[in-house]
């Protein structure tokens, strides 16, 4: 008998569907020739395992489709939802339309800016401003009390650049950094950059009796901002330097703006513009603003971009670059004596 | 279509041995989530507890099919006990014996042997199954196709392009016989290196 038919038979012979004339062939040959009896033995094993891997895969994958059914049972009530949708497609497009009329008329954008967004300017809304400013230039000579703004901003370069909140002097001609820490000095300065959008200005010192200012203790930071790191902030939201404390409490500011961060620092008209520091007395942002609507949200411009911005500024400046301090002075010291070496730095603005 | 919970416990078992699609899925709803509870609270995720009880039914589904096999306890605590037998197994190996076992249910001792007999037939089965691979095209289509997916002969003919089934059943002796082959060869040669 050759293997094939060896084989053949062997199979039947493991199936239980061997009928009496292949029996008796089988068993005569297996009888005789010990070879034949051991490739016999060894078709016999491979049937059974082949047996085995089958119920394994076959397990296998029934567990599988078991999975499966149970993540689509989740799924169901999604599907139903798309069914609606499909159904009410006509209802749907004439709510889109609507809405999108109402939307490009401008009848939701008002209402959402005025509710939820302030920017930390002193004083003074724009539009109160301008109305202000209108009555004055109509009707009389005397300056209301509320015609001018302050803020915060702190130096960045020895050579008097300084970073601050677009939105303090963006109506103004006129703008001031005063610091009176150790000694009192005002100076006049211009802008060089900003950015409506991200709120962002850079001033420089232009002041004829500035020379320049003294070594930067800080830098900024150019670590990956940590959820639930320690930070501080200083700012004038009086007359004097006042502190206030936190921490990063989202990496994405107002609407998942990914510019900003959000913070957990109270913070007041006059903060903006404000240096947020971490323990380490490294730069990590810029307070730009806060929220109405969530009590304890404010938010700042992360210290990634300042330095983007700052790249890019550079490479349109010829000569008094701003160069950038290297090195962080302050992280081996504890809170108060960093606050001590910064203060000097960090400025009042005022927009006239 | 049986709904999972009105199955008996004989009506259970009686489907797992004749490779009842239902019957087996019904007992991995069924007795799934407490073996997962177990291993979870004793140092598993969820992927090991997939692992370990996909083992366990594995050792009921053999010892359903044996004739002298017979269960003197609930599916339910059989499956409990192999499984939770062969998580310890795998804590020792792994050197993560946790003095405190979280119990779920009342088990049964498992013979070690039948544990032991089990990790032999599932190195058995991955030889196997990598000496499917090994035989090549068409030979591992075929085998796999005939013994393992359940495709009739004539489904393969015309699958593969052979002119009928008879053809077709030839080849898949040859490929048998190729198969035979490697797998004992491959088997002497692995002793060999042991020894």
């Amino acid at each position: 008998m050759d293997l094939l038919r060896l084989t053949e038979l062997s199979e039947k012979y493991f199936n239980g569907s061997l009928n009496d004339i292949e029996n008796n062939e089988l068993l005569s040959a297996i009888s005789s020739d010990s070879e034949l009896n051991l490739q016999f033995k060894e078709n016999i094993t491979l049937f059974k395992n082949l047996d085995l891997l089958r119920e394994k895969q076959l397990t296998k994958k029934l567990f599988g489709e078991v999975d499966n059914e149970k993540y689509k049972l989740k799924n169901n009530s999604f599907d139903l939802k798309q069914r609606i949708i499909h159904f009410s497609a006509v209802a749907a497009v004439t709510i889109f339309a609507v809405v999108g009329t109402l939307y490009f008329s401008g009848w939701f954008s008002y209402r959402s800016h005025i509710q939820s967004y302030t920017r930390l300017g002193n004083n003074i809304s724009t539009l109160t401003n301008n109305q202000k400013s209108l009555w004055s230039a109509l009707f009389s000579n005397d300056k209301s009390e509320h015609s001018y703004t302050t803020g915060t901003g702190f130096a960045i370069s020895t050579n008097g650049y300084i970073i601050t909140s677009y939105h303090i002097i963006k109506d103004f001609d006129s703008i001031f950094v005063v610091n009176n820490q150790d000694s009192l000095f005002r100076y006049h300065v211009t802008l060089v950059y900003n950015n409506e959008n991200s709120d962002l200005a850079i001033l420089k010192i232009s002041d004829f009796n500035f020379n320049s200012l003294e070594k930067i203790p800080f830098k900024l930071s150019n670590e990956k901002i940590n959820l639930g790191e320690y930070v501080y902030t200083l700012g004038y939201s009086k007359q004097n330097i006042v502190f206030g404390e936190g921490s990063i409490s989202s990496y994405t500011g107002f609407n998942e703006d990914s510019l900003t961060i959000q913070v957990s620092i109270p913070s007041n008209p006059g903060n903006s513009g404000g240096p947020i520091l971490n323990s380490k007395g490294e730069i990590v942002g810029m307070l730009c603003a806060k929220s109405n609507e969530i009590d304890g949200a404010t938010y700042a411009v992360k210290s990634e971009y300042l330095y983007n911005v700052i790249d890019s500024l550079n490479s349109k400046l010829d000569n008094d670059k701003v160069i950038l301090p290297k090195y962080n002075n302050l992280l081996k010291l504890d809170r108060p004596q960093q606050i001590k070496k910064i203060q000097n730095l960090i400025f009042r603005v005022e927009a006239y | 279509m049986k709904l999972a919970n009105y199955w008996s416990e004989a009506d259970l078992l009686k489907g797992v041995k004749e490779n009842s699609e239902l019957a087996i899925k019904s007992i991995y709803k069924l007795h799934f989530a407490m073996v997962e509870n177990f291993i979870r609270l004793n140092g598993g995720n969820s992927q090991d507890a997939k692992d370990v009880f996909q083992e366990g039914f594995l050792v009921l589904y053999r010892n359903v099919k044996k004739d002298d096999f017979k269960l003197d306890c609930k599916i339910k605590t059989y499956l409990y006990s192999v499984c939770r037998r062969i998580w310890l197994t795998e804590l020792k190996r792994k050197n993560k014996v946790s003095t405190l076992v979280n119990e779920l249910d009342e088990f049964i001792t498992v013979d070690d042997t039948e544990i032991d007999e089990n990790n032999e037939q599932e190195k058995m089965l991955s030889h196997l199954s990598q000496c499917l691979e090994l035989l090549g095209e068409p030979c591992s289509s075929l085998l796999s196709d005939f013994y393992l997916n359940n495709y009739s002969m004539q489904e393969i003919a015309d699958k593969m392009g052979y002119t009928n089934s008879d053809n077709a059943k030839t080849q898949k002796y040859k490929c048998l016989l190729r198969l035979k082959k490697i797998f004992f060869k491959n088997e002497i040669l692995k002793k060999e290196t042991i020894n």
